[in-house]
């Protein structure tokens, strides 16, 4: 009787470290795999093809401003999601702006949100609006002068597409791209392009 | 007693079992002023891929840019994760959104190149963690 427990330790200890020494069963990954949990995009996968977008962004694009001595700014307006999954492109962006803006080299532009009257916060310009000079609340040496918003110089925008995902055996696979375009508001070009494919393969 | 005895028993495989397929502690190379660190075991990683070349330059826009060369000498594709950190002129690490493990397999007998660029203009040193995990196969 006193075996029984001694013996059943003896085989769990056993599992055990055969679970630690066992090799991987995956299939081959390629180098640009991000994740593989599954179909659907995860948040990995977001911040793994915004790596590569910043890692482009700070290498391709030479971060000039259009009007001499100023920093470049950056006006967002718009990922477009052709996928049928729910991509949360504020995320997308805010990770991009964070790098951006912390580099100090530019930055993105608040006033400039098409879909609300305030700028991206709701807030921007009622702000400046309560600093008028009429009213008696604000310290006027201290208040905000309408005209001081600087206009963007870029436009950044980008589109989300995918394909069909194909199955073979217990095996998925799906694919996506993620596009961003940085065009120059003066001239209408293109001034930096990034496309990063995203590939799963995922085990049913 | 002898009932208590197996489910401590249980208890303490299953966290070992756990631990252990969950992830691997993280394996280091560090270069600093023209000498390699390695934190544990060597240039080599798991007696496959062997960290070859390293090289550091400034972009136009003046970010760090560092690039690890490695070979698998393996007859097997090697699968693990890296990620670069950055370090300013006073060697403190420079935090960067960016800065998250990334999947890679190298192919077997297969070079491969691992680049990134720095977070801001500060960097001045960098080091790149490795680490080799598996999904676990108990479902």
């Amino acid at each position: 009787m006193k075996q029984l427990p001694m013996g059943l330790i003896a085989v769990l200890c056993v599992l055990a470290l055969a679970g630690c020494v066992t090799p991987p069963r995956g299939d081959y990954v390629p180098t640009s795999e991000p994740g593989i949990s599954s179909t659907a995009p995860r948040p990995h996968d977001v911040r793994l093809a915004v790596t590569e977008i910043v890692d482009s962004m700070f290498n391709e694009w030479d971060f000039a401003s259009q009007a001499a001595g100023k920093m470049p700014y950056i006006a967002f307006s718009g990922i477009e999601n052709q996928t049928p999954y729910n991509w949360n492109q504020d995320e997308i962006v805010g990770w991009i702006e964070e790098s951006v803006v912390r580099t100090g080299k530019a930055t993105f532009s608040n006033a400039t949100d098409p879909n609300r009257r305030g700028g991206r916060s709701g807030q921007l310009y009622r702000q400046i609006d309560f600093q008028d000079p009429d009213n008696e609340y604000v310290d006027q040496s201290t208040a905000v002068k309408k005209g001081g918003i600087q206009g963007a110089d870029y436009e950044l925008f980008g589109r989300i597409y995918t394909y069909e995902e194909l199955r073979s055996g217990r095996i998925t696979e799906a694919n996506y791209v993620i596009e961003m375009t940085l065009s120059s508001l003066r001239t209408g070009g293109t001034v930096w392009k990034k496309m990063v494919p995203i590939r799963k393969n995922v085990r049913r | 007693m002898n009932m208590r005895m197996v489910l401590l028993a249980a208890a303490l495989a299953g966290a070992v079992l756990a631990g252990g397929c969950i992830s691997s502690a993280p394996q280091e190379v560090e270069f600093d002023d023209g000498i390699y660190t390695v934190k544990s075991h060597s240039l080599t990683l798991r007696q496959h891929v062997r960290l070859t070349r390293r090289t550091v330059d400034f972009n136009k826009n003046g970010f760090l840019q560092a690039q690890i060369e490695a070979v698998n000498l393996g007859r097997k594709d090697v699968q693990f994760q890296y990620r670069f950190r950055w370090l300013n002129e006073q060697k403190m690490l420079i935090p960067a959104a960016t800065a998250i493990w990334k999947p890679v397999s190298v192919g077997a007998r297969s070079t491969e190149y691992f680049t990134s660029t720095a977070p801001t203009t500060d960097a001045r040193d960098f080091f790149m963690e490795v680490r080799f995990v598996h999904d676990s196969t108990r479902w």
